[in-house]
């Protein structure tokens, strides 16, 4: 059987170049209420932001008085293509956003907890204005996220933006609207290809124009920025000279044709996969001339079904049998002039479309086809298969993917109102937990399903997969990875009551029994739906060397009454020590641990919020 | 809708071949419908019942559970006096669950790596204990398929195991795939025997033996079912890796596997551990790919077959029949085609408490003949007898055939009434096999009972461990009905002693039929000439085409509206069905067997109308295939 190679996606950096937070001097004249430190920290119920001096950070402080335009922050950037990626940062009940041109918001606030959500939410593309609608009609054509992924206040939010600036003809015409291609909020798609029709409400002008300053919103509240990354689209674009072709029949697996006479040669203006009337058994191979503007690294992608090579000037940049939704990619520094290209592609089956696909990038330009757009199929249409929640909790075995590898016995439970773990069942850890929708479970049940896996659907932070107990021989003694089955038996859980909102609400627990004690472990949703709160009861000797390790990632930053901001505050823990059981916060392998000894204990309840 | 259109035109087929067959006067056949009914029980529009396991319950409720991980139990199953039946949903959340029983008030269920017991333990309907009973290792590979439980006497439970697949069948990703496995009461899983590829169903039958059945693939030429005894290797090499374990009762290892493509019962010569099928059902000709399996212990409610299996084709959406005796202590005996027409894919199968089938089925992914995504169905005798052969007996110098009815004397002295020949499959890692060493068994002679009911068939040519086949196209009953189904297959691994019956006809010499290599006919078939399309209707039943392809719709196999897309040449699709590349395919589950049995003329006759077929439309080069 014939092996097409299957390359995973590459994954290319989403915004090439870095606004330095050294200092302010990327804005243009920005008020005293902006600055540059070097951390910040939150609490979810706070209001305010904590600073530390230092720098890599910008911080909206707000301190002025609110609603003063001129605190709002301009990039000295000016731009009109632009993807836009940064992390922010809002305190309880803040306000801010993103104007892309100094014109077209994605709103930023705090919509934590929020059920119902409009164009007024976190991540929504605010609304346009306009008087003349008369009293409460003035906002229009704005669009609510598809779902609330915010974080808790305090917390690191990463959004990623992708936008298109509006075009316009000599005479200032507009050609084409303002599009948003895809807005991404803590990995989720929450807009994509929405066009607008004219500026939103709060733009720095009501005219639309080809570029623009990034502006952000400073008058509304505390907010912080990092990691700011953007790419702009303003560079020159190759041209291309019109191709000659020739088309093979036979089977040329080997891309060579040697003394064979091609069926048909020819000129065409783009290469074509129309150009090959048979379904299978040809080789179409073509040479043209691209045009390059400027002396660059240059990235090429191709797209076969079967076999082929593109060679630039004679070098192979990529080649190989591959199946046709792959990019292949290959880069090279050309000069600025013109340089040939030579294109072939074989199939030598009759499964799978005919598809050919060939495109040219390079920073600051987006990709160009170098063949003819139907000459590359569209990808499947695969219909979405959600498992959703009510009232009650849904759990879900299936395999689950922790970084690169598969969980097999794992099971994730969606809690009602929006909260939800991956739970690896073999290990008793949390894989991952989330805010939002539930599961997608299409890899799972779409066809044969063969990947057998689903996902989160909603703000995900991941966990250690980790057994959070463990017997130590004192509070050094480093915390163990994984568990075998002889340490850690699997007993099965049972859907036991609880009052929740009010209701008997059944929720799973989960039954071990670790080196001779008996563990149940239980999840319950927070009172208030901040957080989750993991109950774990066990039946070990008052005396015992017994260990909860409540917490693990880069940071770990007490934020005061019992509560911790973990991993550079990607969620909150709230434990609940005493004199007696007092919480340790200590460095075992480069990482940070929040532990807890348990002697005297029979139970423990701790918080994570996110 | 589509499925009775569907129905009604193979009836139409059907028709034309049989007013070629038989006079105006001859009573219409009967069809397999005349005496076992299918009856479809209705599934409410929101459940998707995939299922993978059934478990009928002593109250009269029917338990299933689904590929989606549901198990829910249907009250009021049997829909008495035109009733509704009422779905509850028992347990959720387990992951693609293909197998259920019920034992002492729980429900035990099967996932991917878990043998779940779940109870219900606050009478609300609803299980609340997922305990899990035994848990084992998974690589993340999909096809790591496991199946039961099934318990035997003793309380205690089997389970199989698939291997993995991984562009062949893997067992070493993980621990025990390709194994028949015991659970111990304390959750232990103890190995029973290896050398399982696919085994979708499996039965502890009335004298405690398993039988399990398997699926075409590598290292195995054809469906087949098999008796496994503790330390037996029943034929695929990927669970062989696990050997080397302490508690594994067989220390076999590939290497000392003949991977030659001779015959599995010349390598079980060299390889003392390889269990050879007690029955194989031959591909395409009985069913693709072996699914669930029961006794009839019913004492004739289901009809006149107690002590026989009944065996279920997930492909083929059908159920066929096996008779089993012991030769020499060893099990073997032959299958039966029994009754065609489920709704999807038949999967599994138990029997209800009033000696009906419940059948539960899917094909998502899998493809099926029925086109139903899901369903159940049950199984009805309807107290008629059907004229079938009933019993084939291996004897020492031929068969004997019982039958439900008497038999026709008339009809059952010619000999040109019978046709006989026996063959083989090779045994190697490859996927699957042709037909190989086809030869005739004479027939020298025909001894009926006194009362008619049985016929002796004496024959040369016996074979050890071929397949015979015993087509009786030209048996009548007193009513002038021919056999339901006129074709069986034994399985001879042996041939048992005793006396020879007294005939004296000269015996034939024995010639070997090989229809696939002689060249062919002088009847030339040319690219255009007219399609007699009744010609190739009745080709296409006549060579079980139809099982796994239709005109234009997906079946298991691609429609000929497709193959005529690819614009093949008579001859190349010729080479094809001899040589089938299912890499062509992809998008379908199931590989294609060689059909080196089929006649050149017939298969170019075939292809000539599939070609015919692409005429009508012309391609869209530049269409973008539907890779549903």
């Amino acid at each position: 059987m014939k092996k097409l190679l299957f390359l995973l996606f590459p994954i290319s950096a989403f915004a090439q170049t870095e606004i330095p937070l050294n200092d302010l001097g990327a804005f243009k004249n920005p008020s005293t209420n902006w600055t540059i430190v070097g951390g910040i920290s939150g609490d979810y119920q706070a209001t305010t932001l904590t600073s530390t001096e230092g720098k890599g950070i910008l911080y909206g402080t707000a301190k002025g008085a609110k609603y003063q335009a001129n605190d709002d922050l301009f990039f000295k950037l000016e731009h009109g293509d632009i993807k836009l990626s940064l992390d922010f940062m809002i305190p309880k009940g803040s306000n801010s956003g993103v104007y892309l041109q100094g014109r077209y918001e994605v709103q930023i606030l705090d919509s934590w907890l929020k059920k119902e959500i409009n164009d007024g939410d976190c991540g929504a593309i605010y609304h346009r204005w306009d008087e003349a609608r008369g009293a409460g009609n003035e906002g229009y054509e704005g669009h609510a996220p598809r779902q609330n992924a915010v974080k808790a206040p305090g917390l690191w939010n990463h959004l990623e933006i992708d936008f298109k600036a509006p075009t316009f003809d000599a005479s200032g015409k507009k050609l084409t609207n303002a599009r948003f291609n895809k807005v991404t909020l803590n990995g989720i798609i929450i807009h994509e290809n929405i066009e607008l029709l004219g500026v939103t409400r709060g733009a720095v002008s009501p005219k639309e124009a080809a570029t623009g300053p990034i502006r952000i919103q400073g008058d509304h509240g505390p907010v912080a920025f990092k990691n700011i990354k953007y790419e702009v689209f303003d560079k020159a674009i190759a041209t291309f000279s019109p191709t000659t072709y020739e088309y093979y029949q036979g089977k040329y697996a080997s891309l060579q044709t040697g003394n064979a006479k091609p069926v048909k040669t020819g000129t065409a203006a783009q290469p074509t996969m129309k150009l090959a009337e048979a379904k299978a058994d040809f080789l179409l191979k073509f040479q043209g001339k691209i045009i390059i503007p400027e002396t660059d690294n240059y990235t090429f992608t191709t797209n076969w079904t079967g076999t082929g090579a593109l060679l630039i000037d004679n070098d192979t940049i990529t080649k190989g049998d591959h199946w046709y939704s792959e990019n292949v990619q290959g880069t090279k520094k050309l000069s600025a002039g013109e340089h040939t290209y030579t294109l072939i592609h074989a199939k030598d089956f009759g499964w799978g479309p005919k598809a050919l696909g060939c495109f040219i990038e390079r920073i600051g330009t987006a990709k160009q086809g170098i063949t003819e757009r139907t000459s590359l199929p569209e990808p499947e249409a695969t219909p979405l298969i959600e498992v959703k929640v009510g009232q009650e909790p849904v759990l879900q075995r299936s395999f689950v993917f922790y970084g690169d590898k598969k969980k097999t016995h794992a099971i994730s439970v969606g809690l009602p109102y929006g909260l939800n773990y991956s739970y690896d069942l073999n290990q008793g850890g949390y894989l991952q937990l989330w805010r939002g929708k539930f599961l997608d479970a299409t890899q799972m049940w779409h066809d044969r399903g063969e990947p057998q896996t689903s996902s989160p659907m909603g703000t995900t932070v991941n966990s250690n997969d980790k057994f959070p107990l463990a017997f130590l021989a004192n509070e050094s003694a480093a915390f163990p990875d994984t568990l075998t089955k002889s340490d850690l038996k699997y007993k099965g859980y049972r859907l036991q009551k609880y009052d929740f909102a009010g209701q008997q609400i059944a929720f799973p627990d989960f039954m071990y029994e670790y080196k001779g004690i008996k563990v149940k472990d239980t999840s319950l949703p927070m009172a208030n739906n901040e957080g989750i709160s993991r109950r774990l009861s066990f039946d070990a000797g008052s005396d015992s060397k017994l260990y909860a390790l409540l917490a693990e990632g880069i940071t770990i930053t007490n934020i005061g009454n019992n509560r911790f901001a973990v991993d550079n505050q990607q969620y909150y823990v709230q434990v609940n020590a005493s004199e007696t059981n007092k919480v340790i916060v200590r460095e075992s392998n480069g990482k940070k641990q929040l532990l807890m000894p348990l002697a005297g204990l029979k139970e423990l309840s701790y918080q994570l919020i996110f | 809708m589509k499925i009775s259109l569907k129905i009604l035109l193979s009836m139409g087929l059907l028709s034309v071949a049989t007013q070629e067959l038989f006079a105006q006067a001859k009573p219409k056949p009967y069809t397999e419908e005349d005496f076992y009914e299918i009856k479809t029980i209705a599934i409410p529009d929101e459940i998707k019942l995939e299922a993978g396991g059934i478990a009928p319950m002593p109250d009269g409720h029917v338990a299933v559970c689904t590929r989606r991980g549901e198990v829910w139990i249907i009250e009021n199953p049997y829909q008495l006096n035109g009733t509704k039946p009422s779905y509850t949903l028992f347990a959720s959340g387990l992951h693609e669950s293909l197998g259920l029983a019920y034992h002492e008030g729980s429900l035990y269920c099967t996932q991917r790596g878990e043998l779940t017991k779940l109870t219900d333990t606050n009478a609300d309907g609803k299980a609340d204990i997922y305990e899990s009973v035994a848990n084992w290792d998974l690589s993340g590979n999909y096809h790591e398929y496991s199946y039961g439980p099934v318990f035997d006497k003793n309380g205690d439970m089997y389970l199989t195991f698939n291997v993995a697949w991984v562009g062949y069948g893997e067992g070493k990703l993980a621990k025990w795939r390709g194994w028949l496995v015991k659970v111990k009461k304390d959750g232990t899983l103890e190995p029973i025997a290896t050398g399982l590829r696919s085994p979708a169903g499996f039965t502890v039958n009335s004298n405690g033996d398993v039988l399990y059945g398997e699926n075409q693939g590598d290292w195995v030429g054809s469906g087949r079912i098999t008796h496994l005894e503790k330390g037996d290797f029943a034929g695929n090499a990927g669970g062989l890796f696990w050997t080397k374990e302490p508690d594994s009762p067989l220390k076999l290892t590939k290497a000392d596997i003949p991977d030659t493509g001779e015959p599995m019962y010349e390598a079980a010569k060299k390889v003392k551990a390889l269990k050879l099928p007690a029955v194989w059902f031959p591909h395409a000709l009985m069913g693709i790919s072996t699914a669930d399996m029961i006794e009839d212990e019913t004492n004739g409610k289901f009809g006149p077959f107690q002590g026989q299996y009944i065996v279920f084709d997930q492909g083929q959406s059908k159920a066929m029949r096996m008779s089993l005796e012991k030769v020499n202590g060893k099990y073997q005996g032959a299958c039966y085609p029994f009754r065609e027409g489920f709704q999807s894919g038949t999967v599994r199968a138990r029997w209800g408490n009033d000696g009906s089938i419940f059948v539960g089925m899917t094909s998502r992914g899998w493809g099926s003949t029925g086109k139903a995504l899901f369903g159940i169905q049950r199984l009805v005798w309807n107290g008629r007898t059907p004229f079938e052969m009933k019993n084939v007996h291996a004897m020492p110098d031929g068969f004997e055939v019982e039958f439900t009815q008497p038999v026709n004397l008339k009809s059952a002295q010619d000999l040109a009434s019978y046709e006989l020949k026996s063959f083989t499959y090779k045994y190697h890692h490859q996927y699957g096999s042709p037909i190989i060493n086809q030869e005739k068994t004479p027939l020298r002679g025909v001894i009926v009972s006194e009362d008619r009911l049985k016929v002796r068939l004496v024959m040369d040519n016996l074979r050890k461990g071929y397949i015979h086949e015993i087509l009786a196209s030209g048996l009548v009953n007193d009513e002038g009905q021919p056999l339901l189904h006129d074709i069986s297959y034994y399985t001879l691994n042996d041939i048992p002693a005793g006396e020879l019956a007294k005939i004296t006809t000269k015996a034939v010499p024995v010639t070997p039929v090989k229809p696939a290599t002689l060249p062919a006919k002088k009847e030339k078939v040319v690219s255009n000439a007219p399609v007699d399309t009744k010609q190739v209707a009745a080709l296409l039943k006549k060579h079980a085409c139809t099982s796994c392809h239709a005109e234009a719709t997906r079946v298991v196999g691609p429609p000929f509206t497709e193959v005529a897309k690819r614009n093949y040449t008579n001859e190349q699709i010729l080479d094809l069905v001899y040589h089938p590349k299912p890499e062509n395919w992809p998008d379908y589950a199931t590989e294609m067997a060689s059909m080196t049995h089929v006649p050149k003329a017939d298969v170019l006759k075939i292809a000539n109308w599939i070609n015919s077929l692409g005429k009508k439309q012309k391609p869209d080069l530049n269409k973008i295939e539907n890779r549903d």
